[in-house]
């Protein structure tokens, strides 16, 4: 099977079959735009990406390189987050920084199914949660005044009680 | 780690509800976010249909008439907020202006209030009790008023149950009102009508609007029930239409796109009653899955009990059974089911209010709310859901009040 070489933003290089890599649509349309030659085993170079980063993504693209493409985005799509496999569930059990970093790359590769279920793994993990346990975890500053937040709080009071 | 808007608004799209609302509290950019979102995708319409139990949702959506994307939120606004019937919802209670004799049914829809009398006279109010119409088919005690909305024309109509016979009346216009005569029972869905004649034939009849004031009454589906069965209670429900034949409960669904051929009716599941020894018994049946039975030793005893039947999808069916007088301190004359509320009248002019998330964890114990409305029976409820409340007409026989209910917001 060809391969291809993907060098991390810290100079690291991995060979990926073209396939694998493929799931990427930034660099499916990169080989396109290009014409790179598969034979010559060329690099290409991910500079958002990191090492660590770009290892995850490899494992995570080869264990779903047979799944059938995702759909697409429609109206009336669902937005479950139970559906989450029990192996992306493992294989996402991470800190909240590579969650994060992981999330960013799946953006910038454009690697849907990737941005899909780690979108989902991060929206369970701020269910139910208070206002400042989520700014904690997105690291937002609470920029409401005093009598905007009362405001605020009022619109949704509801959701103190629980 | 700082995530990029669309970062964030892809994981907001995949948050429920409650989520969304907290997060609407998170920063002025999340704010902003979530306000967007609810502006520019069907997010809130997402929520209902995924976490709003589908047979509640048929409630709410029938109440609402026209449904834009702000409809969805405020249904599921409410949804959520009447979950604490008693310290989310603060409630006013206002007695209406007009003065009706002996009342004995009343319906709201959006714009109208329909208010019957045991004389037979059927009054119209439009908003703030302005009187609309009247009208008096038959001198006999009114038992049951059920709007009609043509959501096409916005043109409504009245289906009028008397004690034998069944009017629809075209209220906006002067056409001549429809009557069914020899009609012993009957139920009324959108424009939809189930009814049973006294001799054991009971059809389901399609409401059809013409061209002009032509009304048509088709009857799609046509069934004979013989002696020794006879029907004790029907309703007609979102495509079902649910019969309580001899202590079976049996069903047939009508398909409101084409006629169904004559079907037969399906048997869903003996009710063995623990209350077939006391004398006065009287169903009800909710929705598809709800059947109550109340029931009274004799009228002096003060004692009275109620009885759900919960049916499950797989024919299976569970009851629970309560000693009212024990738990009420006093005889139920009227029960209203809406979306997640079940509502109790009483005798003595009591309301109880529940929230039913689960009517097999139901009890007739833990109501949430008691509002005394005045001190004469209970007789008829109905509710009208507005932008931010939910607002019970509630029905004595000599007074008419509004119980208005909407989301607690502490002033400070």
């Amino acid at each position: 099977m060809p391969q291809i070489k993907l060098q991390s933003s810290d100079g690291e290089t991995f060979a990926v079959d073209v396939e694998i890599a493929k799931c990427s649509v930034t660099i499916k349309t990169m080989l396109e735009d290009l014409g790179m030659d598969e034979e010559e085993e060329e690099v290409v170079p991910l500079p958002n990406v990191n090492s660590a980063i770009l290892k995850k993504v490899i494992q995570w693209a080869t264990y779903h390189k047979d799944d059938p493409p995702p759909p697409e985005d429609d109206e009336n799509k669902e937005k479950r987050t139970d559906d989450i496999s029990s192996w992306d569930a493992d294989f996402l059990k991470v800190d909240q920084g590579t969650l994060f970093e992981l999330i960013l790359a799946a953006n910038y590769l454009d690697i849907k199914g990737l941005l899909d279920v780690t979108c989902k793994t991060v929206a369970n993990m701020i269910k139910g949660k208070a206002p400042e346990e989520i700014r904690k975890t997105f690291n937002i500053k609470n920029d409401f005044t005093a009598s905007e937040e009362e405001q605020v709080r009022k619109e949704n009071e509801w959701c103190e009680e629980k | 780690m700082k995530l990029p808007v669309e970062i964030v608004e892809r994981i907001l799209l995949k948050c429920d509800g409650k989520t969304l609302k907290t997060a609407k509290r998170v920063s002025s950019e999340w704010k902003e976010i979530v306000n967007y979102l609810s502006r520019k995708t069907p997010l809130w319409q997402w929520c209902c249909r995924e976490e709003i139990p589908d047979k509640e949702l048929v409630d709410y959506l029938n109440k609402y008439s026209n449904l834009d994307l702000e409809k969805w939120q405020k249904i599921y606004d409410n949804w959520v907020s009447w979950q604490n019937v008693q310290n989310g919802i603060r409630y006013d209670i206002i007695s209406s202006p007009v003065e009706i004799p002996r009342i004995s049914y009343i319906a709201v829809s959006g714009n109208y209030i329909a208010v019957g009398s045991e004389d037979g006279r059927v009054r119209v109010y439009s908003q703030n009790w302005k009187p609309f119409s009247h009208s008096r088919h038959k001198a006999v005690k009114v038992m049951k008023i059920t709007f009609i909305d043509n959501t096409l024309t916005n043109e409504q109509c009245l289906v009028i149950a008397y004690p034998r016979a069944l009017v629809i009346d075209y209220f906006q216009k002067t056409s001549n009102p429809t009557i069914l005569e020899d009609i012993k029972d009957h139920s009324v869905y959108k424009n939809y009508i189930c009814y049973e004649k006294i001799r054991g034939r009971i059809s389901i009849v399609k409401l059809c609007f013409g061209d002009g004031d032509t009304k048509i009454l088709m009857e799609i589906w046509f069934s004979r029930i013989y002696s020794p069965s006879y029907p004790t209670c029907l309703n007609i429900w979102n495509g079902v239409c649910t019969l309580l034949i001899n202590n079976e409960v049996q069903s047939v669904n009508y398909d409101p796109a084409d006629p169904p051929p004559m079907l037969g009716l399906n048997r869903v599941a003996k009710l063995r009653s623990s209350l077939n020894q006391i004398s006065e018994n009287s169903y009800q049946i909710l929705r598809d899955d709800i059947i109550i039975s109340l029931g009274k030793a004799d009228s002096y005893a003060k004692e009275e009990f109620i009885e759900f039947f919960i049916l499950g999808p797989n024919r299976e069916c569970s009851k629970k059974l309560f000693n009212t007088w024990e738990v009420l301190n006093s005889f139920i004359t009227c029960i209203f089911v809406y979306g997640n509320t079940l509502v109790l009248g009483v005798d003595c002019g009591n309301v109880y209010f529940y929230h039913v998330s689960c009517w097999k964890y139901f009890d007739i114990r833990h109501y949430q709310k008691k509002i005394i409305v005045g001190q004469h029976p209970i007789i008829s409820i109905d509710v009208k859901e507005t932008e931010n409340e939910r607002k019970f007409y509630v029905a004595s026989s000599f007074r008419i009040h509004e119980i208005i209910g909407y989301e607690v917001k502490l002033d400070f």
